[in-house]
Order: C-alpha cells, then sequence, then structure tokens
C-alpha cells in the first residue's frame, strides 16, 4: 500500500512538473508573438522552420503553404516581375528596410563583398516595401550596386511580420521550404541548408560528383537529420575530443 | 497568367514560370571632353525602353539585346526582347512589319541569326512598327533540337505582350 502511495506521489510530483513547464512554455511563446505583432523591427532573430510542414512557425504562417511570384519595381524604375514559381530552383527572398538597425550588416556586405554564396540552384531576391512606405533616397545609399525589387505586395502576399526576414521558395513544388529571420548572413546559409537538406552550402564542399549515388543519398539524409538537431558543419559535437578517440587497438 | 509586367507603353502577362522586366535607361550626361571640345550645345541624348522576358532568373544587368543572360540560357529556356527604336524609323523600309508577332514558326529561327552566337541556341529578329512605335523583336532560343516546344512556349507569351501608342514625347 505504501509502495502504491509513493508511485502516486512520484506520478504527480512529475505531472505538475510537466504542466509547470508546458505552461511557462506557452507563456513564453505568447510574449514572443505579442512583441511581433507591437514591433516591426525584429531584433532577436527567431527560430528557423525548417522542412515543409503544416506546423505554423509563429511568424508568417506555415512552411509549406503557396509561394507567389513577385512584381514591382527596381530603384531605376524599371518595372519587375520575378517567377519564383514553377522554375527549377530554389528562391531566397531577403525581406530587408533602409530604416532597420539589423537590415543594416546585410545592405553592408551585398554593398561590399556582393550577394553570399547560397549554393549554385538557389538565386537571391532582395526586396524591400514599395515606395509608399520606404526612402527611395535612402534605399538608393544602402543598396547602392544591389538589384532590389521594392513590392509591398510581396510583404503581404508572404505576410511578413517586420524586417529584415527570409523566405526559401521551393521553385518545383511553389511552396514555401522555410523561413525566419537572422542577425547575418550566416544563420540565412543555415536557413537554406536547413531547407534544402544540403550541408555543402555551408561548407562550400560538394561531395556529391564523388561518391556512388547511395552514399551521397545517406549523407544528404544524415545531413538533414543533424540539421533538423540543431547541428550544423562546425559544430563541436561532431569532433571527438581527444579523450575519447577510440583505440583501433581495443 | 502567373504575373502582369507595365511600364512605358508596354505590357505583358507572363505565363506561370517566367518572368521580366521593362527597363529604360537613363540619359547619359555628356563628358568633361566634349564639353571642353566647345560643342556650343550637345543635345540630350533619348533613350527608348526595352523589355526582356524569360523563362529563367534574368540577370540584373542585361543589356538590351540579351547580353549576359544569353550566356545562362539552358536547353529549356528562352529569352525574348523586345526593343525601341526612335520614332523616325516607324514605318521605314526595315520596319514596315505593322504588327507585332503573336506566333513564330521554328522556321523563323537560325542558328546563325544570333547576337553572339553560342553553339545550340538559335535566334530570331523580326523589325517591326506596333501601335505607330518602331521595335526589333529579337528572340533566343536555348536549345536548336528543341526548337519546336521552345517556339510554341515563345508564342504563349508573345500572345500576352501589349504595345500602347506613343502619348508623349
Amino acid at each position: 500500500m505504501l509502495i502504491v502511495l509513493i508511485i502516486g506521489c512520484v506520478l504527480l510530483g512529475v505531472a505538475v512538473v510537466f504542466a509547470t513547464a508546458l505552461t511557462s512554455a506557452y507563456a513564453q511563446l505568447e510574449r514572443r508573438v505579442e512583441h511581433l505583432s507591437e514591433a516591426n523591427e525584429l531584433s532577436v532573430p527567431l527560430e528557423l522552420s525548417a522542412r515543409p510542414t503544416a506546423v505554423p512557425t509563429g511568424v508568417g504562417g506555415a512552411a509549406g503553404r503557396p509561394a507567389h511570384d513577385l512584381s514591382g519595381l527596381t530603384l531605376h524604375g524599371d518595372a519587375r516581375t520575378i517567377a519564383t514559381v514553377g522554375v527549377e530552383h530554389t528562391t531566397l527572398l531577403a525581406f530587408l528596410s533602409s530604416g532597420c538597425k539589423t537590415c543594416g550588416r546585410f545592405w553592408e556586405t551585398l554593398r561590399n563583398q556582393g550577394p553570399p554564396e547560397i549554393g549554385p540552384t538557389t538565386r537571391l531576391v532582395v526586396l524591400t516595401k514599395g515606395a509608399d512606405a520606404e526612402s527611395p533616397t535612402e534605399l538608393h545609399r544602402v543598396a547602392d550596386g544591389v538589384e532590389v525589387v521594392m513590392t509591398t505586395q510581396a510583404w503581404q502576399d508572404f505576410e511578413i511580420p517586420g524586417t529584415p526576414f527570409f523566405v526559401l521558395v521551393d521553385g518545383p513544388t511553389g511552396r514555401v521550404a522555410g523561413e525566419g529571420t537572422a542577425l547575418g548572413w550566416d544563420e540565412v546559409r543555415n536557413l537554406v541548408a536547413l531547407g534544402l537538406g544540403d550541408a555543402s552550402i555551408l561548407t562550400g564542399v560538394d561531395t556529391s560528383a564523388m561518391k556512388p549515388s547511395s552514399d551521397a543519398e545517406r549523407e544528404t539524409m544524415v545531413d538533414q537529420i543533424l540539421m533538423d538537431a540543431g547541428i550544423f558543419p562546425g559544430d563541436p559535437s561532431l569532433y571527438p575530443l581527444d579523450g575519447d578517440t577510440p583505440n583501433p587497438e581495443g | 497568367m502567373a504575373s502582369t509586367l507595365r511600364a512605358h507603353g508596354i505590357r505583358a502577362e507572363l505565363p506561370s514560370g517566367w518572368e521580366g522586366r521593362i527597363t529604360q535607361l537613363a540619359p547619359s550626361m555628356p563628358t568633361n571632353a566634349a564639353l571642353r571640345s566647345g560643342a556650343a550645345e550637345i543635345p540630350a541624348e533619348v533613350t527608348r525602353p526595352f523589355a526582356h522576358f524569360a523563362n529563367m532568373a534574368l540577370p540584373p544587368n542585361t543589356n538590351a539585346f540579351g547580353g549576359g543572360a544569353v550566356e545562362h540560357l539552358g536547353a529549356e529556356h528562352s529569352l525574348i526582347c523586345l526593343i525601341e527604336y526612335s520614332e523616325e524609323c516607324a514605318g521605314t523600309a526595315l520596319f514596315n512589319k505593322h504588327r507585332l508577332p503573336k506566333k513564330l514558326s521554328p522556321r523563323d529561327f537560325n542558328r546563325r541569326g544570333l547576337q553572339r552566337i553560342i553553339p545550340g541556341q538559335a535566334g530570331s529578329q523580326t523589325f517591326l512598327t506596333e501601335a505607330g512605335r518602331p521595335f526589333c523583336l529579337y528572340v533566343v532560343v536555348g536549345s536548336y533540337r528543341r526548337l519546336s516546344t521552345l517556339t510554341r512556349q515563345v508564342n504563349t507569351v508573345l500572345r500576352g505582350i501589349h504595345v500602347d501608342p506613343v502619348t508623349s514625347a
């Protein structure tokens, strides 16, 4: 009888801890969403959503939802449409603004170093709101030499909560493959690698041509599993400490 | 239709997978040397619009006749360039075709009919006057072997291009 009582108490204790943790996590999530709806600029990077999924990311709807083609004006007044749906490649949409402080470092890299390396099958498109909500003069200053499409419509189509924000569109399926905010291009590259399941975007080493297709497929699968778990190339956990090195002689 | 593009009196309704750009370059300023040469008055340069439509990612600095883009054309890609000329050309012998073609034939393409010869590609060039405005329609397909399929795709886009008459100088 005493044993049953003890087990009951333990189970009750576990249940209380679990419920507390759940309530706390929910409250935290709620605070975060409130913060997002209040502030146009995202100063804190959100978690990057990974694979196409029906699970909401908390911002901008859910990955897996339909994408849209883009239509707007360039900084020089050219009319521009960009196809993101029904194309072979993936498109990374970078939603930036001239006024947001975090966007400054993205503009600076684009101006000084050109587009970041995001893999041969991914195209970068930089978007700002239209002239109704942006300062073309300021944009000319920060985006000097960068092709920018000004389109408020894209903000509405993709339900962008603030800047900077990045959306990865899978061209063949015409669906959003990943989205989120970031503090720098490295984090954006993580988003692309996650969305495509391709760690070579981060390492710069394309091993697919060196290996039989089954090896390459297995490697892609392992990369994807690791990245889904938040382990990217270079993560210390991938490398054994000196003391952990297995002894071949047992 | 996936998207509509409109500027400078040119409108295009593009099918899914196609994108476009309608540009008019800013007039260039006279050089200091020209100013120093003593010319009393240097006439301002007049630029005309040009448009590009392609079923591939159009590079940012594509030239009027597709330079910068044709190098990236794959076997399944096509590039359509519509370049406006100055109004005095309208209706002249070269521009005496009085409609923008809505249908090209594979026979209109030639492997040597290219601004820049790239093996495997083929081009078609038509001079015309539409709505009183003189144009050159220049089309490049990525693969001569796939000409029938690519021409059909190009014709779908051509049917969606409309030119308005000039309303101002």
